[in-house]
């Protein structure tokens, strides 16, 4: 609970330290702590390992980003790069960089692998969930331009 | 569409003025490929162009604008990036729909555009620090570490942060993440040892956090999904080299605690 509200309160800095506007603020905080306890709720209640679990909080992230850009009319980018922060593999990375340094290149590679699935999974999470909830939306203009010529 | 019916056909070099300023100002601020060409038609439409054809690059924008009184190109080299402002981005976004929607006229936008551009940050400075050194040690929290971990992440945090912000603009980017990312895991490991913090590597971790390049990963996705493959390409080299000078200089830091390196 207190590692929750440590997730808010850590999402909601790194929001300002990019400058996001006022009103969005509390709301962006709101998608890293819920991002976060996707990944560890998911992890430990229904054992998904890591990946899934990433995947997992990256679609939650990206759905809840674009329905609250909807809901206050902020550019959806504000809310959701600050969500994706908490889901970057840091410790496997550390892991990786640590195994590869002392010489064992087993771990190292098997941690390399695992990070780079992380990173997989998380980009594709907010593929998968952006492109769902984008469809159709941006076509007014570029069907404009097309017609040109 | 709007534009067409409105009366009076602005002048052409306003209405190129308008896009380039808005899309100078969103792509330096951190928006996305997609929405700022789409701001910047939507910009010269409601001016009453006839059709706008805009090519925006994480290092350049190109924009034609077709009206009745003819045919302008120009082409606007973007050169560094002072610092990601989100507040303009949402700004200068609401700003070209409430043109859209005739709630405003060119003049006004012109002289909103320049205000947009002068503004600072939305927080005052210290609040940027701090907020720097709370998600740090935020972070360090969250990958593990313990409660004794807190202080000394943000700590260091707050000095990566510090460091970036105040080192040359005129220093490659590289150089620079390299240079705060080394300094700040060199802090923590100093901390660590002296006995103020416990795990090591959570500390190292919390405390590059400000580095860590959140809004161009998103970005770098983002372009890419929306069919902008140049943009989202060159966006993702620059996440991996980000990525990639904080992993060195982390590794080196480790690599000196592994031969001793003692206070």
């Amino acid at each position: 609970m207190i590692r929750l509200a440590m997730a808010f309160l850590a999402t909601t800095s790194y929001a300002v330290i990019y400058n996001v506007p006022r009103r969005a603020l509390i709301p962006a905080g709101f998608v890293g702590a819920i991002a976060w306890l996707v990944l560890v709720g998911s992890q430990r209640l229904f054992g998904f390992n890591v990946v899934a679990a990433s995947f997992c909080a990256a679609l939650v992230v990206a759905v809840s980003s674009e329905l609250l850009a909807r809901i206050q009319r902020i550019p959806a980018t504000v809310y959701s790069f600050a969500g994706i922060v908490t889901l970057v593999p840091g410790t496997s990375a550390f892991a990786t960089m640590r195994a590869f340094i002392e010489g064992d290149y087993f771990t190292g590679l098997s941690r390399g692998t695992e990070t780079m699935l992380i990173a997989g999974a998380v980009a594709s999470g907010l593929v998968l969930a952006g492109a769902f909830m984008r469809w159709g939306r941006r076509g007014r203009y570029a069907l404009e331009s097309q017609m040109h010529d | 569409m709007s534009g067409h019916m409105r009366e009076s056909l602005h002048d052409l070099e306003t209405t190129i003025r308008i896009c380039l300023q808005a899309g100078n100002l969103m792509l330096k601020n951190g928006a996305e490929t997609s929405r700022i060409e789409e701001t910047i038609t939507r910009l010269g439409l409601a001016c009453g162009a006839n059709h706008v054809h805009s090519f925006v690059t994480p290092t350049g924008i190109f924009i034609t604008v077709h009206s009745n009184a003819g045919v302008v190109s120009r082409v606007y080299r973007i050169m560094g990036s002072p610092g990601i402002n989100l507040y303009k981005v949402a700004e200068v976004n609401a700003l070209s729909r409430r043109f859209e929607q005739g709630e405003c006229t060119a003049d006004e936008v012109i002289e909103r555009l320049q205000r947009i551009e002068r503004e600072g940050t939305v927080f005052p400075c210290w609040v940027t620090y701090l907020a720097a050194a709370i998600s740090s040690g935020g972070f360090t929290i969250m990958f593990g570490g313990s409660w004794q971990d807190f202080l000394p992440g943000a700590c260091a945090g707050w000095v990566a942060n510090t460091l970036m912000e105040n080192l040359d603009p005129r220093m490659p980017r590289f150089l620079a993440v390299f240079f705060c990312a080394f300094v700040s895991s060199l802090l923590s490991m100093i901390f660590v040892l002296i006995g103020f913090g416990k795990n090591i590597d959570k500390v190292i971790l919390g405390g590059v956090v400000p580095l860590v390049p959140g809004l161009a990963i998103t970005n770098a996705v983002r372009d890419l999904m929306a069919g902008d493959l140049l943009s989202g390409l060159a966006r993702s080299a620059e996440t991996v080299l980000t990525a990639f000078a904080i992993a060195v200089a982390v590794a080196i830091v480790i690599v000196m605690r592994m031969w001793g390196f003692t206070i």
